[in-house]
């Protein structure tokens, strides 16, 4: 597994890949904290008001990036997809079975350095939606001073878990789509499609599914719950059940599947 | 392709494989299957099979591929070539069969895959990664450290690239990266499919020469193409599939044999034609018109060591000839012709080949058994080599190495000889002649030179015999003029059972050679218990008594079981016994 670990990071740390990555989870930063700082006096995209006290609470300077978790998770989503299913369908898979027979540890070398790569990618977008709110701060667009307390940096601490724990999440979801489809084309297409458009039609005509679904449950758990009505403890429980069937499918269907591409 | 591809290939490959035994490294693969797990196989299969939804891909082959061998694996595109490399590399899941690979069973590919490298379907490599970062991911994998990466780059002669994004390698380039990646575990067993696709002729040279050393070095190396030709230049080892089903496995030699070499003549007038026809037949020769060429040719289907013979003989008639060329197949053309794709016929073509496997398997089978007595399995554990088609096929195969009976004089038998001298005597009393300077132990002499000795002899007082073995051996035997008994191996019976010597022979102690390709046969009737001379049987009376000479017809004995046969130095007829060689043979 740590073998496959550190190949998996060669293929993760390679400049252009990570310049794309990293400017894409950035660029969401940056989109989510503008649009919650400039939405101050207005309501936001859930309706609800967005106020200058509101943001000026300790956990304030995340309020950017946990308003557009849910394209830091698509993001995610889309990342482990292609590269899963990228080395089902280019054939580097095979490469990789050959070198490390054992599928299990193979598969879970790759999801670890995965997981610690999309851990970086939240780590850095936190870091760019912190660093904007500060700068909004210090223009007086909002009060910033509870955020750099002892309060505001546990609530920095707390976003960043809940931020890594939806990535992964979403993760695993674009995981399972590589796996039953094998490529990257229609591993991204299907799970995007699933956890944006089709999540959010289902989660409006069915306020109480918002409470199952498990892209509702992710977003939830990247707020820490906040203004959501299922709680944290509730989304995190939910989610940990979806999550161990997801990766028994995953582990049943890497192991057993032929390797045709 | 830049640089040279092979220029580190046995620095790794000695590194590799210094402590192996040389002998097993250069030993000649025979294509033999033994009991399972045997250590001289490298890649076994028993019935191995993939079916897809109803389709089936493999159709249950039985493989047995020589450790040491640099075997080809060829058939056609949609042959299930990649398909049973798949299987056997633990990809996919076999629907049916058992199979080994380096003594463990592919169920368990921990077991061998890391003694492996393979290739699979082309070289794929993230594009964005340097040539080097791709196999650094790979020998992390392994555990490898990077001068295992260094090494196999430099094997593939690509260490100057290899900062360079795989973007933007050639496919050439690619490949050799490919190559690099299977060699980077330092492998028993290299697996390799397709590795000269879309290469340019340089590259495919590179390539071959690539391999060539990395099995000269001990390495086992399986290549799989759809271009026959393309394995025939390198491989001594093949194994053809065909719609999923094995049509061949065994030595290249033994499809060379079945090449069915021709020698293309015509008379100095296209008059002479037929005449010149009549001619060769009446030396028993097969002889058909030329029909690509015309203007007068003749198709004479004989190997290229008979072409003096056959100058020789038109001079005799009185013909001269304006052309004499030697034309033999390609390996691809004869598995195209025996496969039926150039006649059109698929299925009598699969026969032919299959019967060819069959017996070479069977043959093989008896080696091992013979060799390996005790170890014979009646568990019915181990891997059976058996040909596709199984009894069947083996049975259809077999009578065709049976006596086939002579109707007319014995046309010519090319087993040279090269000792005779004007008026030398044979009997035993002779001088020993150990110190002559065209002893047949020195098959570095050219066959010309060989046959310009021979020529210039005297008729030979004795004549040579020449049989075949059981058909399960595979071999010819032949009398000397001490009426001993040599081996030549025979792998190949062509239509007027003729049998095709598979690979020039010599023996040091007598003087008989026989040149690759040369024919045998057709063979007369095995004589009667009555046609006497049991007293000529090398075993009952020893050499001195049963020496040939005595039946030499400069001695007039011209007794009954002696056919003649030409002696293809002169054109005379001297006298075989026959009853001595067919005793000697259902003694052995």
């Amino acid at each position: 597994m740590i073998r496959a670990f550190r190949a998996e990071w060669v293929f993760l740390r390679r400049p252009r890949f990570l310049a794309g990555t990293l400017s894409a989870v950035s660029a969401v930063a940056v989109l989510g904290t503008l649009l919650t700082m400039f939405s101050v006096g207005r309501n936001d995209f859930n309706g609800d008001p967005v106020t200058a006290s509101r943001l000026a609470l300790p956990d304030g300077s995340v309020q950017g990036l946990e308003g557009i978790s849910i394209l830091i998770g698509v993001v995610a989503l889309s990342i482990v997809a292609a590269i899963v299913g990228g080395d089902y369908s280019h054939g580097t898979l095979r490469n990789q079975l050959i070198a490390q027979p054992s599928r299990l540890r193979l598969l879970a070398g790759k999801s670890a350095a995965i997981g610690s790569f999309l851990a970086v990618l939240v780590t850095v977008a936190l870091a760019v939606s912190v660093a904007l709110s500060l700068l909004f701060a210090a223009a007086g667009t909002v009060d910033g001073s509870a955020w750099l307390g002892l309060a505001g940096l546990r609530q920095i601490g707390q976003a960043e878990l809940n931020g890594i724990l939806s990535a992964w999440g979403y993760g695993v979801l674009g995981l399972l789509a590589a796996a039953v489809f094998r490529g990257p084309a229609a591993a991204i297409a299907v799970g995007v499609a699933y956890a944006l458009p089709l999540e959010a039609i289902v989660a409006r005509i069915s306020g109480a599914s918002t409470h199952w679904l498990p892209a509702q449950l992710l977003d939830a758990l990247a707020a820490g719950s906040n203004g959501y009505s299922v709680s944290y403890l509730e989304a995190a429980g939910r989610l940990a059940a979806y999550g161990a069937l997801a990766v028994a499918t995953i582990v049943v269907l890497v192991h057993r599947r032929d390797v045709t591409s | 392709m830049n640089g040279p591809a092979t220029g580190s290939v046995t620095g790794i490959t000695n590194r590799r494989h210094a402590s192996r035994s040389r002998a097993r490294a250069r030993r000649a693969p025979q294509g033999r299957a033994t009991r399972r797990g045997g250590d001289d196989l490298a890649i076994w299969t028993d019935g191995l099979a993939k079916t897809y939804r109803g389709r089936e891909a493999v159709g249950g082959i039985d493989l047995a591929v020589p450790r040491g061998a640099l075997s080809g694996f060829v058939g056609p595109n949609g042959a299930g070539k990649t398909t049973t490399l798949r299987m056997l590399l633990g990809l996919i899941r076999p629907s049916s069969g058992r199979a080994q690979v380096l003594g463990a069973p592919i169920e368990q590919p921990a077991a061998y895959l890391p003694r492996l490298g393979a290739m699979i379907e082309g070289p794929t490599f993230h594009a964005g990664l340097s040539g080097r970062d791709n196999l650094r991911l790979l020998a992390r994998l392994r555990g490898l450290d990077g001068g295992a990466v260094d090494e196999a780059l430099d094997a593939v002669g690509l260490t100057e690239r290899a900062a360079h994004g795989v973007r933007d390698y050639s496919l050439g380039m690619k490949q050799r990266l490919g190559i690099a990646a299977a060699l980077l575990p330092r492998p028993d067993l290299l697996i390799l499919d397709e590795p000269t696709n879309g290469l340019d002729p340089a590259g495919i040279r590179e390539i071959r020469a690539l391999l060539k050393d990395l099995a000269g070095a001990g390495m086992t190396v399986f290549v799989s193409s759809h271009l026959l030709g393309e394995v025939e230049q390198i491989c001594d080892h093949l194994v053809i599939i065909r719609r999923g089903r094995l049509l061949f496995q065994g030595h290249v030699t033994e499809l060379v044999a079945a090449a069915d070499p021709r020698i293309v003549i015509a008379p100095e007038r296209d008059a002479d034609a037929g005449r010149l026809a009549e001619v060769l037949r009446g030396h028993g020769l097969a002889v058909e018109p030329e029909p690509a060429s015309g203007g007068g040719r003749l198709a004479v289907h004989a190997p290229e060591g008979l072409a003096a013979d056959l100058n020789r003989i038109a001079m005799t008639a009185g013909l001269a000839l304006r052309e004499l060329r030697v034309h033999r197949r390609s390996l691809e053309e004869t598995f195209l012709r025996a496969t039926g794709e150039l006649d059109g016929e698929p299925g009598e073509g699969e026969l032919k080949l299959e019967a060819l496997a069959a017996g070479a398997l069977a043959g093989a089978v008896a080696d091992g058994e013979q060799a390996d007595g005790a170890r014979a399995d009646d568990s019915g554990d181990g891997p059976r080599a058996q040909a596709p088609g199984g009894e069947a096929a083996r049975a259809e195969a077999e009578p065709s190495f049976e006596m086939a009976p002579l109707t007319g004089p014995l046309p010519w038998l090319p087993v040279e000889r090269v000792d005779a001298a004007p008026g030398r005597s044979n009997r035993p009393d002779r001088p020993d002649r150990s110190d002559r300077p065209d002893r047949p132990d020195r098959p570095d002499r050219p066959d010309r030179e060989r046959s310009a000795a021979g020529a210039a002899s005297a008729r030979p007082a004795t004549p040579i015999v020449a049989l075949p073995a059981p058909p399960a051996q595979r071999s010819a035997t032949a009398t000397d003029d001490d009426g001993k008994w040599v081996w030549a191996p025979l792998t190949w019976e062509r239509p007027a059972h003729q049998y095709v010597v598979a690979e020039e022979f010599a023996t040091p102690d007598i003087d008989l050679m026989g040149p690759a390709g040369a024919l045998f046969g057709p063979w007369p009737d095995p004589p009667t218990a009555t046609d006497g001379a049991a007293d000529n049987s090398p075993t009952d009376s020893g050499p001195a008594d049963n020496s040939p000479t005595d039946n030499s017809p400069t001695d007039g004995d011209d007794r009954p079981g002696e056919k003649p046969i030409l002696d293809w130095h002169t054109g005379e007829l001297p006298v075989v016994d026959w009853t001595t060689a067919l005793r000697g043979w259902r003694n052995r």
